[in-house]
């Protein structure tokens, strides 16, 4: 377990600990020291040092009356003398009662007070054997001022002498020692004191100097605590501070560093899971934010967010893409000047949303630029922070409906095609039938022919009168439109089977340039073009791009498709005004895996409602037997049903028609389906 | 043209069979007309027509089986079918038998069949 790891509340509990167990070791080593010092100072200064002036006083007392009841035994004292010791020995008796009064109630040792307790009857019977003494002296002065006798006043000498030496006695015998031993006494305990003393000062100052080192080793110890404690706490607790700012400030990216085990440290883990689970959170929201903006703007769709004042609140990319106004200027302006076409729509729809449910309307036709556009328009309500708005969502669905109209266009031939595969036979027996039978009206009403001739003459009549007749009642004009209507029927009838057909088998890969080319050939030799239509007029523009890779088809029919296409142009430019001289255009390009042609004319165009039925079969604006019907039909079934791909047509009426033909350029996958289905 | 050239003509629809025949008739050609493919096989073995015209699609024995039965007695006989513009298959199917030429119907000018029987009797 590292130092780290420990927990700061260990940490300060030990280091507040180690900090007490020191100061309590001190305090008590220093406790004890002073109290012996205090006490022997106490004993030597309090007990000893008057102890000791009460014993001296009284023991000089002592040594003095002792001194003057010896002085007393001398006779050559005059009696004014001998007064002067009585008045000696009553002050010393005083001074000892002074010391006495002083040394009595101070407290003693055992020992001590055992020696006192003897010491006070000796001592009080020595004072009454001093006072018998002095009484004794005092008698015998009085005698002797009396004249006594010699005699007695020698007795009575004798009496003070056996006094004063009974005295004496007492004092050496038992006085003396008991205080010199109580006075010895006081001096071993103030000797023991004062050793105790010394030995308690010198312990003193090494307590002083342990203190004092104490006392600078907390200072250190609280300095190195005190950085301790900021390095342990404010540092990390600062830099926690300066990351949780930064997260704090947004910048989710800041980390708290992390060399940690203990409180801080989890505190600092937990800042950073807590950063980290909010950066998470954060960047999902981002994620989620720009995903959401990401469906929003890549809507292949017009996506408007409007207010109930029809204020523009969201504006995608395909709305700024089709408008040209981006969404900084599109948004808080009214719908109706950003939108001028759709106003009127999105209004009425509005109108319906107001009861919560979504409202559209279905290819609107909107006319941009010339050209026809179709948008599914829907309004649908939204509550969004308790503001009822809308979303307005315009879909071009233009290719879809143009789409859409070619698969209903499709279906149709192809009933037409089915159809015509069922009819074909039956239909061309009946039309033989009537052309071969006209072909033999024409030739047997002919004078050239032998047999003619054989029956004419057999019943008399003249053929050549029965030609004229025949030419002045225009039956032989009759039996011509009949040749030729049968004709006609013949080649529709042909035209149609074309729907029914697949002819994979036949597929080849050719390049378009020169399938174009062959086609112009074709149609510059082509009977009806010829003889119809001025087409060596017609000034023909080639605009073929380069690198367009040969495309798998039957040539055959790509030939065909050609041929209406150019024979279609050449027919609309016929009627084209003085000045305008006919121009046919012819461009090939790759584009998006598509080989792509344009055949384009400057004749008059088509209306909108010609265009959408341009490809339908027995559609036709030229006149009666002018045209099948069939060609434009069959040129979208060879190149849709046949070859997968898509034909189309733009008109601008009276500036020409521009045809699209759009083969694919990897057929690869078509061309198994095709091998399979064959 | 020394001998009169002889048709077999096998076909059900007799309005047709007729306008076929009078042109050829008129052209110089002795024609025998069959309504179905078992007359039309009497007639030959009766007759031994230099070429035989025939629709396919016909009631009981079909056209198809005629030539297959044709080429199978007297190879040397050309065949010339006559057949609906719808009939692809049958087209090829015939000529792959042995037919020599297809002529589609409706036949806008007869001429374009007579130009097809000259052409089959000459590479005869």
């Amino acid at each position: 377990m590292s130092i780290s790891s420990i927990s700061l509340r260990t940490k300060l509990l030990l280091a507040f600990g180690l900090c007490a167990l020191v100061s309590l070791i001190l305090g008590i080593v220093g406790f004890f020291n002073v109290k012996q010092l205090s006490g022997a100072l106490y004993e030597v200064g309090v007990v000893r040092l008057p102890s000791l002036q009460g014993l001296a006083l009284m023991d000089e007392a002592e040594t003095a009356i002792e001194r003057t009841t010896m002085v007393l035994l001398s006779g050559d004292l005059d009696r004014a003398a001998r007064q002067e010791q009585y008045a000696l020995i009553a002050e010393k008796w005083r001074q000892a009662d002074k010391g006495w009064a002083i040394y009595e109630p101070l407290p003693q040792t055992d020992e001590e007070a055992r020696a006192w307790n003897d010491l006070v009857p000796a001592w009080k019977a020595w004072r009454s054997d001093v006072d018998n003494l002095v009484e004794r002296c005092k008698d015998f002065d009085a005698r002797k001022a009396a004249g006594a006798a010699a005699a007695s006043l020698a007795l009575k000498h004798e009496e003070i002498v056996q006094q004063t030496l009974a005295g004496r006695s007492r004092l050496l015998g038992h006085v003396a020692p008991l205080l010199d031993k109580i006075v010895a006494i006081n001096y071993q305990v103030a000797e023991d004191a004062k050793a105790q003393s010394v030995t308690s000062h010198a312990d003193m100052a090494l307590v002083q100097g342990l203190m004092l080192g104490t006392a600078l080793a907390a200072v250190l110890l609280s300095i190195l605590l005190g950085i301790a404690i900021t390095r342990m706490i404010t540092q990390p607790v600062n830099k926690l501070v300066v990351g949780l700012e930064g997260i704090a400030r947004g910048d989710l990216t800041v980390r708290v560093p992390l060399f940690r085990r203990d409180e801080i440290g989890r505190l600092s883990a937990a800042a950073n899971d807590m950063a980290e689970s909010l950066h998470l959170k954060e960047s999902e929201l981002v994620r989620l934010k720009n995903y959401l903006s990401n469906i929003i703007n890549s809507m292949p769709a017009v996506l408007v967010g409007i207010d109930t004042a029809h204020v523009v609140t969201q504006w995608n990319e395909r709305a700024a893409l089709s408008t040209g106004i981006p969404a900084e200027r599109a948004l808080g302006k009214p719908v109706a000047t950003l939108l001028p076409e759709f106003s009127a729509t999105i209004e009425a729809l509005r109108q319906e949303v107001r009861s919560g449910k979504s409202a559209s309307k279905n290819q609107l036709a909107v006319v941009k630029n010339g050209d026809h556009h179709f948008y599914d328009v829907m309004v649908y309500p939204l509550v969004a922070n308790c503001v009822q708005g809308a979303v307005v969502r315009i879909e071009d669905v233009t290719e879809r409906t143009r789409i859409q109209a070619m698969m209903v266009q499709t279906e149709k031939m192809m009933s037409v095609g089915g159809l015509a595969a069922g009819m074909a036979h039956e239909i061309n027996n009946p039309l033989g039938i009537i052309t071969q039978a006209a072909q033999n009206l024409e030739r047997r009403v002919s004078p050239d022919l032998p047999a003619n001739r054989k029956v004419a003459d057999a019943i008399g009549l003249r053929l050549d009168l029965v030609q004229t007749y025949f030419v002045q009642r225009e039956i032989d004009q009759f039996i011509r439109d009949i040749r030729e209507a049968a004709t006609r029927a013949a080649k529709i009838v042909l035209n149609m089977l074309h729907f029914s057909r697949t002819s994979a088998s036949t597929r080849q890969a050719a390049h378009l340039s020169e399938v174009l080319d062959r086609t112009l050939e074709l149609a510059a030799s082509d009977y009806d073009l010829r003889k119809h239509y001025d087409f060596k007029n017609i000034e023909i523009v080639r605009e073929y791009g380069t690198g367009v890779p040969a495309v798998l088809m039957t040539v055959v029919e790509i030939e065909q498709v050609f041929l209406n296409l150019i024979k279609n142009a050449a027919q609309a430019m016929s009627a084209n005004p003085l000045g305008r001289g006919p121009k046919l255009t012819l461009r090939l390009r790759a584009e998006d895996r598509f080989a792509v042609v344009e055949v384009e004319d400057n004749g008059p165009g088509m209306t909108e409602a010609v265009r959408q039925r341009v490809f339908e079969p027995f559609f036709t604006t030229k006149g009666p037997g002018v045209g099948t019907g069939l060609g434009l039909s069959v040129t979208y079934m060879i190149v849709t049903q046949n070859h997968h791909g898509l034909v189309s047509v733009e008109s601008v009426p009276d500036h020409g028609a521009c045809f699209t033909v759009k083969l694919p350029l990897d057929l690869d996958n078509d061309l198994d389906n095709d091998k399979e289905s064959a | 043209m020394t001998t009169v050239r002889r048709i077999l003509l096998v076909e059900d629809e007799a309005s047709f069979r007729r306008s076929v025949a009078a042109y050829l008739e008129d052209s110089g050609y002795q024609i025998f007309e069959a309504g179905n493919s078992e007359e039309g096989l009497m007639l030959f073995e009766r007759e031994k027509p230099d070429i035989v015209v025939t629709d396919l699609r016909m009631p009981g024995m079909g056209g198809m089986a005629l030539i297959d039965r044709l080429r199978a007695s007297h190879p040397e006989t050309p065949i010339l079918v006559l057949t609906g513009t719808g009939d692809q298959f049958a087209q090829a199917a015939a000529l792959e038998k042995g037919a020599c030429e297809c002529v589609l119907k409706p036949i806008t000018d007869l001429a374009i069949l007579e130009a097809a029987i000259e052409r089959a009797l000459v590479a005869a």
